[in-house]
C-alpha cells in the first residue's frame, strides 16, 4: 500500500491531537511532510517539535513546494470552505475538522455584529447551501477523496454499537444522543460571527454526525442507498439567561453566551420514518457527557462515549488524586467519578485518521465523507430555521 | 382521628394498584368501605377477594347506600369528568387516576371512528378545555380535595432528588424525562376513542405531570408562586409502522396502534425560560425506562424510577429465575437484569394513596392536586396540536 504524505494546514489545538493519530499509523503509512499556517514562526516551531521536515507561510506555497497526497484543515471553521476548495483545485485529498462550513457573516460584518440575533436563520441556511455546494462542486470536479473528521463515527462504542446492530439486523427505529458539558471557555465559542452557532453546532454536531452516519449505513447495507433526515424540529434556549440564575453568586456553569443557544435540541425524522433526538448543552455539570443510544426493533443498544464506567473511583476530598487527569470538563475529582483510562482512544481520534489515511491510500470513500459533513451543516442551519420560526422544517427540498 | 371511609369506583387494574395502598395505612385511618363496578358481579367477587364489606352495579347506588367521605376513580379516563362531577356535587373528596380527562369523541361520533385521524387536534384541545373547566368549577364550588394519582410525583426517587434540589439552591434549568416500554397490552390503549391519545397522553404524562410539579415547587419555595410552563414544541411519531418493521417476521414490540402514535416527544418551556424535555415511547425494549433528571445551576440530579441497580442479578438462561418476578415488560428474565425489590413502593403507589387519605384528615391540599391535573391534560392537548400543525403553541391563553 503506497505511503499517504500529508501536509497539515494550521498548528493550533486540533492540530495538537491529529498529529498522534498520524504517528501512530507509522511512517510507513503516513508521513507528515509538512505544515504551514499565518505565522511562518509558529508554523516552524510546530514543525521543529513534531519533527515535520517543512513549514510554510501560506498553503499555496506549501502545494507548491512538496509533494503531497492530501492535506488536513485544522483551522478555524470559517476558513474551511476557501481552503477546502482551494485543495481540491490542486489536486489534493482532503481531510477536514467538522464543521465543513457554516455562516460567520458577510465580507464587511463588523467583527462584534450579533448576527446570531441580527441575520434570520434562513438566510444563513441558504448561505450554507451555497457554500456546501461550492465544495461539494470542487470536490467531485477534482475526484479527491474527503474526509469529514466527525471522531464519534469512528469511537470505539459508537462502531461496536453498529456492528451489533448488524448483527441484530433489526431497524433502528430510535435514536437517542447527546453532547453536553459546562460549558467551552474560549470567548470565540460564545459569538456566532466566530463560532458559527452556539451549543448545537459546537456540540450537537457530533451526536448528530453519529446518527446521521448510523441511518446512512442502515440504508446502504439494507437496501443499497443510504436513509436521510427528512423533517427537523428543534427548540433552543438561553438557559444561563434565566433571571435567578443570573441573580445566583456563584456559577459552576460558564456564563456571557452572547447571541448563540448554550442549550439546544433537535427531533429529526427520516425518510423511513424513524427519529432521532439530539440534546446539546453548554449547561450540563458532571463533565462531558457524550452518548448515543439506539432503539431497534430487535434490541437496544447504548454507546457511553464519555462518562463510561470502565475506571470507576471514589475521593474523599477533591485533592487526593492530585494532578491525575479524570475526565474532560470534571469540576471536582472529590466523590465518585469515572476516570477515562484513555479520552483520544474513546473519542476515536486514531480511529478516524487510521481510516482516512487507509481510504486515501485504497482509493476508497471514508465511512465518515463528503455527503455526512453537508447532511450535518445542512440539518443544523435548518434546525435554527425551525426554532426560530417555531415550526417543522422539511429537509426534503434541501438536502437534495 | 376517624378513619376515612373510602368508596372504590371499577375494580380493573388501577384499583388492583390503589388497594395494596390503601390496607397499608390501616383501618384506623383508612377504611375500604364500598366498591362498585359494571357488571355488577365482578365488583361483588372484588370484593370479597379484597374484604371490601359492599358491593355496587354503580356509583349513584354507591353513595346512596353507604355512607363515604371519598371516592377513588379507578375508571376508564373518558369517564373521569363525568364522575368527578357527580362525586364533588354528592360532596366527596376524589381521587382520580391520571389523566384528569380528556378528547373521546363524544357520543354523536360512531364508536368505530378513528377520531385520532379525523377530528383536528384543536377541536381535541377546545373540548378538553372545557371538561378541564368543569370538573374545577365542580371541585371548588363542592370545596372538597381532589387527588391527582399522579404516582410519580410520590415515587420515593422523585422526592428525594426535589430535597436535594430544595437544599442545593440553584435554579433548575433544564428537566429531562421520560417513561417507556414496549407496548401497552390493553387494546383500549391502541385507539384515540378508548384512551384520549397515544404514548404521550399513556405514558408521558407521568414525566410530564412530575415535570411540571417540580417547576411548580421550585417556584413555591423560591417565589411563592408556581413557574409554570409556557409553550411547547412536539413531534409524535409511529416507529411501528416503519416499512422495513413491518416486514420482518418476529415482532417484539406491541404492534396495531389504530389511530394512536407510538412515540412522542414534548419540548416545554418555562415562563422564566427553563426547558423540559418528555419522552413516551411504546417501542422500547428492556423492560420499562423511568426517569427523570434535573440539571440545575449547581448540581445535577437524576431519579432512576424503574429501573435501577437496587437489585441487579444475571442469568445464563433465561428460565433460571422463573417463577420470581423481576420487572415490568421485561422481554427476557436472561442475561443482566435489573429485579425491582419493590415495583408499587418505587412507584410511589402507596404513598399518594397516603398523602391523599392525610390530605382529607388533616385539612390541606395533596401534593399533587387539581392544578397539576389542568395543566398536565392541557399541555399535552397543546403539544398534539404542536405536532400536527408543525409548529410551537403558546401556552399562555390556555393555561390562564
Amino acid at each position: 500500500m503506497p505511503k499517504v504524505r500529508i501536509g497539515l494546514l494550521g498548528y493550533g489545538n486540533a492540530a495538537q491531537f491529529h498529529v498522534p493519530a498520524f504517528r501512530r499509523l507509522g511512517p510507513e503509512r503516513c508521513e507528515l511532510a509538512a505544515v504551514c499556517g499565518r505565522s511562518i514562526e509558529r508554523a516552524e516551531a510546530f514543525a521543529k517539535v513534531h519533527g515535520i521536515p517543512r513549514a510554510f507561510a501560506t498553503m499555496a506555497d506549501m502545494l507548491s513546494a512538496v509533494e503531497l497526497d492530501a492535506v488536513d484543515l485544522v483551522v478555524p471553521n470559517h476558513v474551511h470552505a476557501e481552503y477546502a476548495i482551494e485543495a481540491a483545485n490542486a489536486g489534493k485529498h482532503i481531510i477536514c475538522e467538522k464543521h465543513l462550513t457554516g455562516y460567520f457573516g458577510e465580507p464587511g460584518t463588523p467583527d462584534d455584529e450579533p448576527i446570531g440575533e441580527t441575520v434570520p436563520k434562513a438566510k444563513m441556511l441558504e448561505r450554507v447551501i451555497e457554500k456546501c455546494d461550492a465544495i461539494g462542486g470542487a470536490i467531485e470536479e477534482a475526484g479527491v477523496k474527503f474526509g469529514y473528521a466527525e471522531n464519534w463515527v469512528y469511537a470505539p462504542s459508537f462502531v461496536k454499537l453498529r456492528r451489533l446492530a448488524a448483527a441484530a439486523g433489526g431497524t433502528i427505529i430510535r435514536i437517542q444522543a447527546e453532547e453536553s458539558h459546562s460549558g467551552s471557555p474560549s470567548v470565540y465559542a460564545k459569538q456566532w460571527r466566530t463560532a458559527g452557532g452556539g451549543s448545537l453546532v459546537l456540540k450537537g454536531s457530533h451526536p448528530l454526525g453519529a446518527a446521521l452516519q448510523l441511518k446512512q449505513w442502515e440504508g446502504e447495507t439494507k437496501f443499497g442507498k443510504p436513509i436521510r433526515p427528512s423533517s427537523v424540529v428543534c427548540e433552543v434556549g438561553n438557559l444561563t439567561f434565566i433571571e435567578s440564575v443570573k441573580q445566583e453568586t456563584k456559577h459552576y456553569i460558564k456564563m456571557d453566551w452572547k447571541d448563540v443557544e448554550d442549550w439546544g435540541l433537535m427531533v429529526l425524522k427520516f425518510d423511513d420514518g424513524s427519529v432521532a433526538e439530539i440534546a446539546a448543552g453548554d449547561t450540563t455539570l458532571g463533565g462531558v457527557h457524550n452518548y448515543l443510544e439506539a432503539y431497534l426493533s430487535n434490541g437496544r443498544i447504548r454507546a457511553n462515549i464519555n462518562p463510561n464506567d470502565a475506571c470507576v473511583a471514589y475521593a474523599p476530598s477533591p485533592e487526593i488524586f492530585g494532578d491525575e487527569y479524570i475526565t474532560e470538563k470534571i469540576e471536582t475529582k472529590g466523590g465518585w467519578t469515572f476516570p477515562s483510562p484513555e479520552e483520544d482512544w474513546n473519542l476515536g481520534y486514531p480511529h478516524e485518521m487510521a481510516d482516512f489515511v487507509s481510504a486515501i491510500a485504497e482509493g476508497r470513500e471514508p465511512v465518515s465523507g463528503l455527503m455526512l459533513a453537508r447532511d450535518v451543516t445542512v440539518v443544523l442551519y435548518a434546525a435554527y430555521v425551525s426554532a426560530e420560526e417555531g415550526r417543522r422544517v422539511d429537509l426534503g427540498p434541501i438536502l437534495g | 382521628m376517624s378513619a376515612v371511609r373510602v368508596g372504590l369506583v371499577g375494580c380493573g387494574f388501577s384499583a388492583n394498584l390503589h388497594i395494596g395502598g390503601y390496607e397499608q395505612l390501616g383501618p384506623e385511618r383508612c377504611q375500604l368501605a364500598a366498591v362498585c363496578g359494571v357488571p355488577k358481579a365482578s365488583a361483588e367477587a372484588f370484593a370479597a377477594k379484597h374484604s371490601i364489606p359492599a358491593a355496587f352495579g354503580g356509583m349513584d347506588e354507591m353513595l346512596a347506600g353507604v355512607e363515604l367521605d371519598a371516592v377513588d376513580l379507578a375508571v376508564p379516563n373518558y369517564l373521569h369528568a363525568a364522575f368527578i362531577i357527580e362525586a364533588a356535587r354528592a360532596g366527596k373528596h376524589v381521587f382520580c387516576e391520571k389523566p384528569l380527562t380528556g378528547y373521546f369523541g363524544g357520543a354523536d361520533r360512531p364508536p368505530d371512528e378513528l377520531i385520532g385521524k379525523t377530528v383536528p387536534k384543536r377541536t381535541m384541545l377546545e373540548e378538553a378545555t372545557r371538561q378541564c373547566a368543569a370538573v374545577l368549577e365542580a371541585v371548588e364550588k363542592a370545596g372538597i380535595k381532589f387527588g391527582y394519582a399522579e404516582n410519580w410525583v410520590y415515587a420515593p426517587a422523585f422526592v428525594k432528588l426535589w430535597r436535594l434540589a430544595k437544599t442545593a439552591g440553584g435554579t433548575i434549568i433544564r428537566i429531562e424525562a421520560e417513561e417507556s416500554h414496549s407496548g401497552s397490552h390493553a387494546d383500549y390503549a391502541r385507539q384515540w376513542r378508548t384512551s384520549g391519545g397515544g404514548s404521550l397522553m399513556v405514558k408521558g404524562s407521568h414525566p410530564l405531570g412530575a415535570a411540571i410539579q417540580l417547576k411548580r415547587w421550585e417556584g413555591e419555595e423560591k417565589f411563592g408562586r408556581p413557574i409554570r410552563p409556557a409553550s411547547v414544541m412536539c413531534e409524535v411519531g409511529n416507529l411501528t409502522w416503519i416499512e422495513a418493521f413491518k416486514q420482518e417476521e418476529a415482532h417484539h414490540l406491541r404492534t396495531g396502534w389504530r389511530d394512536v402514535e407510538d412515540w412522542g416527544i414534548i419540548v416545554v418551556k418555562f415562563e422564566d425560560g427553563s426547558v423540559a424535555e418528555v419522552k413516551a415511547a411504546d417501542t422500547t425494549l428492556g423492560g420499562v425506562h423511568n426517569y427523570l433528571e434535573a440539571y440545575l445551576s449547581n448540581a445535577r440530579i437524576r431519579a432512576n424510577i424503574n429501573p435501577n441497580d437496587s437489585c441487579v442479578a444475571y442469568a445464563p438462561e433465561a428460565d433460571i429465575f422463573e417463577p420470581e418476578y423481576i420487572s415490568e415488560k421485561i422481554e427476557t428474565k436472561g442475561g443482566w437484569t435489573f429485579p425491582s425489590p419493590d415495583e408499587d413502593w418505587h412507584q410511589g403507589y402507596p404513598q399518594e394513596i397516603a398523602d391523599f387519605i392525610t390530605a382529607i384528615v388533616e385539612d390541606r391540599e395533596p401534593a399533587a392536586g387539581a392544578a397539576l391535573a389542568r395543566e398536565v391534560t392541557l399541555v399535552l392537548y397543546a403539544a398534539y396540536v404542536a405536532a400536527e400543525e408543525g409548529r410551537r403553541v403558546d401556552l399562555k391563553p390556555i393555561l390562564g
